[in-house]
């Protein structure tokens, strides 16, 4: 698994989404490279920190599922409004910086 | 002939490695069906398959169904889905041909190695990006 960490997550005018939440979840039903079969209907909900980064948390990189699929990720302020939603693809590494997702991992 | 057993060697999962504790799995047929030997006519009603606190499925009892391999007609399938402790959707409904080499019995399991191909035919989770997405529900919140 790699561990996701970063986001910097922010508004347009540059303000952190501070203590806001990510929902993430997956694209579909997969296998993991392990053997086990994941479910893409469980939401994991992580708290952002006051400049706006997740608590580091690990996922199934998409090199390490069948088939490989996106997550979608999304961001709520703390007041429930959603800021961000964006499907990801979570490239392979011991890390994964959310807030260095390239356009390139994103699909729209 | 007689009912396949099955078995989960690995874990249903959530996305962050967390296992689907005492959560269940429904398998229902495609179609009604008849056993190749006219041992027995099987409707499409709902069967159901505990898993464990490891996210497995349960072993002991065991747990038991009709391989497709000896039904008739040929070509049958098992819809299944799979559900939290809680009762609540958390993966499918997916696809799988249940397999005896043509003779029944035995073990089949659901889980299969990495770079085989896989045992489910996964089905785009339309239902998840419906309530999820569309309606914005939060559809069932990991810790």
């Amino acid at each position: 698994m790699t561990l996701i960490t970063g986001g910097r997550f922010s508004d347009f005018a540059g303000n952190p989404i501070a203590n806001g939440t990510l929902k993430v979840r997956l694209g579909q039903d997969v296998n993991a490279i392990d053997g086990t079969i994941v479910g893409a209907g469980w939401l994991a909900s992580v708290p952002l920190d006051s400049n706006g980064n997740v608590t580091p948390f690990q996922l199934w990189s998409s090199a390490e599922i069948n088939p490989s699929v996106p997550y979608r990720f999304k961001v709520f302020t703390p007041a429930g409004q959603e800021v961000f939603n964006q499907e990801i693809f979570v490239l392979d590494g011991p890390t994964f910086d959310l807030g260095g997702a390239s356009y390139a991992t994103i699909s729209y | 002939m007689i009912v396949t057993q099955i078995i989960s060697s690995k874990p249903f999962t959530d996305c962050v490695g967390g296992v689907n504790s005492n959560g269940y799995l429904t398998f229902a047929l495609s179609t009604s069906c008849s056993v190749t030997d006219g041992s027995a006519m099987i409707g499409y009603a709902e069967v159901t398959l505990q898993l464990d606190s490891n996210g497995q499925v349960i072993t002991t009892p065991p747990q038991f169904l009709w391989a497709n391999d000896i039904l008739l007609p040929p070509n049958s399938y098992y819809i299944v889905t799979g559900y939290s402790a809680n009762g609540q959707l958390v993966w499918g409904p997916n696809y799988i041909t249940v397999t005896s080499g043509g003779v029944g019995g035995g073990v089949f399991d659901l889980c299969v190695p990495w770079g085989s191909s896989l045992a489910f035919t996964y089905i785009i989770d339309e239902v998840y990006d419906f309530l999820v997405d569309e309606l914005g529900v939060d559809y069932y919140i990991l810790g």
